[in-house]
């Protein structure tokens, strides 16, 4: 009995080594990544860097069109997969009947979203770029990123649905409330910081997708901003990824210099996340 | 002669295949407390949730039979259910308050009917406060989350969100199994105040609950209406012999 006890305990401080072990080599392989970019782009971090266009000459070349263009692309992206994904996770949680088309439709949902994103690239291109005829503009990057993340957001917005408790629904019920006022009232409203996270993490998936931009054929070498949906357009990690592939060391300054930007860009995105959802659960409390 | 606001006659209840009530007829007197009382899963609350159609919230809830509400049936096609709901008010086993301020938890229902009125919410507000023995508590903080009050108040503030919308029903479902001893007192000296003005139905697994605030007792067992009769008479001398060892504790 005794000798049971003495091994249990000791099989739970082995655990709890081994997964200590485990979490600082994740982190430690993160912050190795991170320095590594430090210590190689840092010289180039310039006002110059973000203002100026790219070059043939690494010391002179800029991500402008890089970040403006990323900018354009979480925008497009935003306005069409936000609204689309909280809709159709709202009709898939509250209106649609159980039955084995919801079935049907909620595992092919969870399923697109482990879709390797280079097949959303040859939908892009088959869809947008060629069948819609919008060229390699904004719009059709933007719109090939939306279906991308779209099922993260229907299924944020499903299980932030699902995490308020039926006793609200209830209680709005039992005061003469409808369906609709129940869910613009109270429902959603509850909801709300779980959506908004999703959404979040979701822009920060999409903000550092390159394979289906090149599969759509983003342009690398944009020495312009663009001035609207239906212009040709580069971004940040298209880049990087550019930079990257040529030989001059000076180049791979430039890259390391990019990355920064756009971790910088995604830590924030999600440290918004989660001061968003740490501001309004203060609110909400069961 | 008792006025009856809410008749149940021959009324069958299946969620799915299963068979949750057989055959009840059940009637509710006006200004009266009703009490329903019988063993975990005898359908009790089920039949509670009937009278103002709450299972309608499930998917694979049928219903055959009716329940008349002052002469008409709640399940004929061209009623309005928001209405009955209204008019037939509900308060929950756990206190569920919605997650805003005191003022805004019984304004809600007024709201959704378009009543914005800043004096006229103002007014209902206090009136049904007051109503609920919860006025003198909040008055001075009515701005406050209805989270900051405790178990029993939420509980009254439940009751005077239901008294908001003008029920003359109101439907309890074991309103005081998550409240302590002095807060049940409470509710309970409500609720006789209360029966002056509506008419009160209240699901309870305390029997000596039961006893010490109803007119009336309804017995259930496993779907059936076991006995019904007056609360003295359902204590003192029932006629069931199932009634009897209940009342006095052998099972349940």
């Amino acid at each position: 009995m005794l000798q049971k006890q003495k091994r249990a305990k000791l099989s739970d401080s082995l655990f709890r080594i081994i997964g200590l072990v485990l979490t600082l080599f994740g982190v430690g392989v993160f912050g190795l990544v991170v320095v590594d970019a430090f210590t190689d782009g840092y010289p180039r971090l310039t006002l110059d860097f973000l203002t100026s266009f790219p070059s043939r000459n690494a010391e002179d070349a800029g991500i402008l069109s890089a970040w403006v263009g990323t900018l354009w692309l979480m925008f497009t992206t935003g306005i069409i997969a936000i609204p689309l994904g909280i809709m159709a996770g709202i009709y898939l949680e509250e209106y649609g009947k159980r039955n084995w088309l919801s079935g049907f439709i909620e595992v092919n949902i969870a399923n697109l979203a482990g879709i390797p994103s280079i097949i959303y690239g040859l939908l892009g291109l088959g869809l947008f770029v060629r069948f819609l005829e919008l060229g390699r503009s904004v719009i059709a990057g933007g719109a090939t990123l939306a279906l991308l993340v779209l099922p993260i957001i229907i299924l944020a917005t499903r299980e932030a649905l699902r995490a308020v408790p039926s006793s609200i629904r209830e209680a709005s019920y039992a005061v003469g409330a409808t369906k609709w006022q129940t869910l613009r009232y109270q429902i959603l409203p509850a909801a709300f910081p779980g959506i908004l996270t999703g959404i979040i993490l979701a822009m920060s998936r999409a903000v550092g997708e390159t394979a289906p931009l090149i599969m759509i054929g983003a342009l690398t070498y944009v020495a312009f901003v663009p001035g609207g949906l239906g212009d040709p357009f580069t971004a940040l990690p298209i880049q990087v990824f550019n930079w990257v592939s040529r030989p001059q060391h000076d180049f791979a300054v430039n890259a390391a210099a990019g990355i920064i930007v756009l971790l910088i860009m995604t830590l924030f995105m999600n440290a918004l996340a989660i001061w968003l959802r740490y501001k309004f659960e203060k609110r909400v409390r069961w | 002669m008792n006025e009856t606001v809410i008749k149940a006659n021959s009324l069958n209840v299946y969620f799915g295949k299963t068979h949750a009530l057989h055959n009840v007829n059940f009637s509710i007197y006006k200004n009266k407390i009703t009490a329903i009382i019988g063993p975990s899963g005898c359908g009790k609350s089920t039949f509670l949730k009937c009278l103002n159609r709450m299972n309608d919230m499930y998917d694979d809830f049928t219903l055959t039979g009716d329940v008349k509400y002052k002469g008409s049936n709640i399940y004929s096609k061209n009623v309005d259910v928001i209405d009955i709901r209204r008019r037939i008010g509900m308060v929950f086993q756990k206190p569920n308050p919605f997650p805003q301020n005191i003022f805004e938890n019984i304004a809600f229902g007024l709201r959704i009917q378009n009543i914005n009125n800043k004096e006229t919410l103002n007014e209902i507000v206090e009136k049904s406060l007051v109503k609920a023995a919860l006025w003198k508590e909040v008055k001075d903080r009515l701005y406050t989350s209805a989270f900051q009050l405790s178990g029993g108040q939420q509980q009254r503030l439940c009751i005077a969100r239901t008294i908001a919308v003008q029920s003359d029903v109101i439907l309890f479902d074991e309103p005081c199994s998550a409240l302590d001893p002095g807060s049940t007192r409470k509710i309970e000296d409500l609720l006789l105040e209360l029966k002056k003005q509506y008419t009160i139905v209240i699901v309870t697994h305390n029997m000596q609950q039961a006893k010490r605030i109803s007119d009336y007792t309804g017995f259930f067992h496993l779907g059936d209406v076991v006995e019904f009769g007056t609360t003295a008479q359902m204590f003192q001398k029932p006629k069931e012999a199932l009634t009897k060892e209940y009342v006095r504790g052998d099972f349940g």
